[in-house]
């Protein structure tokens, strides 16, 4: 497995960057993810779309539909892709700490 | 060259083509039943093999009777065996010189057979005036194959050798193959054209081999041809040309094998579910029964 | 880098690749984007060109680690080995035997199949994709090292090495496993069941498999349900909550019935759809019950996931998830199982386990283009077909139609319901794969989407464009109609790189949604044409 430096140490990643080990993600994480892809500061509304996909995962074991990330979050497809330059699977999933989504998706 | 020495070998050679074509089949047939594999179009769908429709298409296609031709796979197979369907269909430069090389080897087929024809004619005690024509029919028929094998087969040598979408893919055996077929077609021009009614040679040689003649006899030219073809002939079950016979299988046990499950395959299909899956991967059988592989527990599995 | 390559090449020694694929000389694809400035592939960084094998083309889809010594290599060709004698065998290979040996011995070498292959037309013909080049090389080694017969003359000549075995891995995903060279082929020989057998040698033996068909795929699905991860609580829970949004957005009550014993129709889904298709399930809902079926879906792990992707590498993995849908069927007591829109799941379940469910497991299978149809021409809804004013084409997925022959019912649909339905080129039982067949569309690791896109979904974008060709502007809509999740992806990769949607008016869903959309019933458009 491959290795990235975030925020100071260096975790396990898979080859397109997404944390091996969830557990230990923390906010500087996603701090250090944003500011790759070119966000040198985390909004709130970075954040309430972090924390909720983060919770989601933990709590059900996979990311949020794209419909419930736009429903609960309130913030619209558009929105995200600002927020989130990838998009909510391979950008905000990646800085929230979270598995890159796999099966049929 | 005369005398027995002709039966012997004859006899032997087609001894020898028949012990390993039955024995490669008998190794095919004996293979245990497979997964289902079939593959559309299936020319048995009556109707639907127009579009390459299946009867899966059909609501709840076990209610009803299953509606099959018995005819279409037959012309399927003839447009195959006769015209190189498949080829003409997907790969049409190659198909002139399939086409000469596949009729040169009918026409001799069919030439050996009349052949055959006379002889058994000739010994029912018809005279031999009477066959004039069917002689020289014969005698065309037979250059013919020659002309058209012989072109075939050296077009294939050169076209295996020259183009370089083949070239990495022959290997020495193919040209072996393809040489033998050529040294079958061109002795066979040289033995016609030195004899003058070549049916009659080739027709009383018949006579002879059938009638166990000792006096039997045939000019070099001629004798030279039948012995390359003899060759030929034990030299086809050792190799892919078998596949005159193994198509059958290629297609109807596999390609258009699209029978569900009944009773005796039910019969079959537990026997070799108890056999033991032998693979090593961690995940995999290692020895355990395939029963007991896929369903975890041996009682959680099928019953009766 | 060449094109031109010889079958030895696979056992070169010293890391080298054989060769590369080069934008510039792939298949042209129609206007405008044959002026597309194409990116290229993505280039392997330095770390993983230090870390991973990557001696093929350039492209790595298994992230295959280097191995640390020559005894890990020497292990690993024994293994492999072992592995081709097992393939050969009774006991252990009796579910491809036959076909295998088939293949094996009667090649005529013609190369008809090439000419019929999408991959090997456009990478620009480049004779590593030839699907000859890898089962010549396979039929090589299985004589020389698992039979011991032949010998130079016939071409013995590959030597088994490291490099031979770490490029057949990656080159065994290099195919689609779609069988349109099996069916060019004049004696019949099959080239993606020698692709398939070759992965298997490597999953059963060496426990080799890409992560996301195995470890990720089956393993996961085996263990909580669905390779998405989706446990039985939360797949309820998802279709619960798409049941309200839609029954919201349409104005008509949606309710997914669950677990429902004794019901007449067991529906398998691919449920992947919950979370990206979400229409297509809901659909379905609509549809069965507007018809007033005794329907069901089951959230029993793995009844509510159709996938069964030990289809593309491993007996024993698809042998245990079809045997588990069998049970799940059976324990609810359903007189039939209806395929959801996914097309391997179709042969897996329908023909390929049909012959591993033996006895009371082997419960009727059905396909949901036949299901639909019946649902559609049985009167029990109103449908105004003039609502789907849109072009629409059909792609036909290669599991479905080719390998199981279910051609007209998903037709005679849209000739129904879509008036500006028309065909592809070829069509039907002839079509292109997508480029995502063989469980590559799940396949994303490293750099291998570049590949897919690029090249195995080439031929089919192609198709895709010359279909649209009467109208090719972005302000006419534009409905690529794929009945099969896996397609859909691979479909939404493409038109993601060239921006179809934005620069054609491109987009792709499945068949149920369309039906859905042309409904008397449902006032608003069903089909959203806005991201």
């Amino acid at each position: 497995m491959p290795k990235m430096e975030l925020a100071g140490n260096t975790y396990e990643v898979d080859e397109h960057g997404f944390l091996q080990e969830t557990a230990k993600w923390n906010e500087e994480i996603a701090k250090a993810y944003g500011s790759k892809e070119g966000f040198n500061e985390l909004t709130a509304d970075h954040w309430t779309a972090i924390n909720y996909l983060r919770n989601y995962y933990l709590q059900n074991g996979i990311c949020p539909m794209i419909r419930r990330l736009v429903k609960d979050t309130g913030f619209s497809l558009k929105k995200l892709y600002d927020l989130f330059p990838e998009g909510p699977a391979q950008s905000a999933c990646k800085w929230a700490g979270v598995p890159k989504p796999t099966g049929c998706v | 060259m005369s005398g027995t020495i002709w039966q012997v070998l004859t006899f032997s050679a087609i001894f020898v083509f028949l012990v390993i074509a039955v024995y490669r089949v008998f190794t095919i047939i004996r293979m245990p039943v497979h997964l289902r594999w079939e593959l559309a179009p299936i020319p048995h769908e009556k109707e639907k093999n127009r579009y390459g429709g299946s009867y899966l298409e059909e609501y709840e296609w076990w209610r009803t009777p299953r509606r099959r031709s018995h005819i279409a796979p037959i012309i399927y197979m003839l447009r195959e065996i006769f015209l190189m369907r498949g080829v003409w269909k997907n790969n049409r430069p190659l198909w002139p010189f399939s086409v000469l090389l596949h009729f040169g080897v009918y026409l001799f087929v069919i030439t050996v057979l009349l052949n055959m024809a006379y002889a058994l004619t000739i010994m029912a005690g018809v005279p031999a005036a009477a066959l004039d024509i069917f002689q020289d029919i014969t005698t065309a028929l037979a250059l013919a194959g020659y002309l058209t094998g012989a072109l075939g087969a050296i077009s294939l040598i050169l076209k295996r050798r020259l183009d370089s979408n083949y070239r990495p893919f022959t290997t020495p055996t193919m040209y072996l193959k393809l040489g033998l077929l050529a040294a079958m077609f061109i002795s066979g021009i040289l033995a016609w054209s030195t004899i003058p009614v070549y049916a009659s040679a080739t027709g009383g040689f018949a006579k002879d081999l059938l009638t166990l003649d000792g006096g039997i006899r045939a000019a070099p030219a001629l004798a030279a041809h039948i012995i390359i073809s003899l060759l030929f002939i034990v030299y086809l079950p050792f190799t892919d040309m078998l596949h005159f016979i193994t198509k059958y299988f290629t297609y109807h046990a596999v390609r258009w094998n699209d029978k569900p499950v009944d009773k005796k395959m039910n019969e079959q299909l537990r026997a070799l579910l108890d056999k033991p899956a032998g693979w090593a991967a961690p995940h995999a059988g290692q020895g355990k029964s395939w029963a007991e592989t896929v369903a975890g527990k041996k009682d959680d599995a099928e019953k009766t | 880098m060449p094109k031109r390559l010889n079958l030895t090449d696979i056992s070169k020694t010293g890391e080298g690749q054989l060769t590369e694929p080069d934008v510039n000389e792939l298949m042209p694809l129609p206007p405008p984007y044959d002026k597309f400035k194409e990116p290229g592939f993505k280039i392997l960084t330095e770390d993983q060109r230090e870390r991973l094998v990557s001696n093929l083309d350039g492209i790595v889809a298994l992230a295959l680690p280097k191995p640390k010594s020559k005894e890990e290599e020497k292990k690993y060709i024994e293994q492999f080995v072992s592995g081709l004698k097992k393939l050969l065998s009774r006991e252990d290979n009796w579910t491809f035997l036959q076909p295998l040996l088939l293949s094996l011995d009667y090649c005529a070498r013609c190369q008809t199949c090439s000419e019929a292959c999408h991959i090997y037309l456009a990478s620009g013909r480049n004779d590593l994709y030839r699907p000859t080049f890898r089962s010549e090389i396979f039929r090589r080694l299985v004589n020389r090292y698992a039979r011991h017969k032949g010998s130079r003359f016939g071409g013995n000549d590959i030597e088994l090495n490291w490099e031979t075995v770490s490029r057949l891995y990656e080159l065994a995903y290099r195919c689609n496993l779609c069988r349109r060279c099996a069916q060019a082929c004049p004696m019949s020989i099959d080239n993606a069941l020698i692709t398939r057998e070759i992965r298997k040698l490597f999953s059963q033996e060496l426990g080799w498999a890409p992560r996301e068909l195995h470890e990720k795929g089956t393993a996961l699905q085996l263990e909580v349900g669905s390779p998405t991860g989706l446990r039985p609580d939360v797949v309820r829970d998802n279709v619960q909550f798409l049941d309200e949004e839609f029954s919201e957005s349409t104005g008509i009550k949606i309710t997914t019935p669950w677990d429902r014993k004794g019901a007449d129709i067991l529906v398998i889904h691919s449920a992947g759809d919950i979370l990206s298709f979400p229409e297509s399930v809901i659909a379905f809902t609509i549809l069965c019950n507007a018809a007033g079926l005794s329907w069901t879906l089951s959230s029993e792990a793995p009844g509510y996931e159709g996938v069964n992707y030990g289809l593309f590498y491993d007996d024993i993995q698809l042998a245990r998830i079809a045997t588990r849908h069998a049970q799940i069927a059976q324990k609810l007591g359903v007189n039939k199982i209806v395929m959801g829109e996914c097309g391997h799941e179709h042969k897996a379940l329908m023909t390929v386990a049909d012959r591993l469910l033996t006895g009371d497991l082997n419960i009727p299978r059905e396909s949901a283009m036949t299901f639909l149809e019946e649902i559609v021409f049985s009167g029990k809804i109103k449908f105004d077909p003039a609502k789907n004013n849109f072009s629409v084409t059909l792609h036909d997925p290669c599991n479905i139609v080719r390998n199981l022959g279910i051609v007209e019912p998903q037709r005679r649909i849209l000739r129904y319901l879509c008036p500006e339905f028309r065909e592809m080129t070829p069509h039907g039982v002839d079509n292109y794969c997508c480029g995502g067949g063989g469980g590559l569309s799940v396949m994303n690791n490293v750099n291998f989407t570049d590949w897919k896109v690029l090249i195995a979904g080439r031929m089919k974008f192609k198709q895709v464009l010359e279909a649209f060709a009467d109208r090719p502007g972005p302000e006419v809509k534009k409905y690529i109609c794929a009945p099969c999740l896996n397609c859909k992806l691979q479909f939404r990769e493409i038109l993601e790189h060239y921006g179809a949607k934005e620069k054609s008016g491109i987009i792709v869903g499945g068949l149920a949604e369309l039906i859905v959309n042309a409904m008397v019933d449902i006032k608003k458009p069903f089909i959203k044409w806005e991201s």
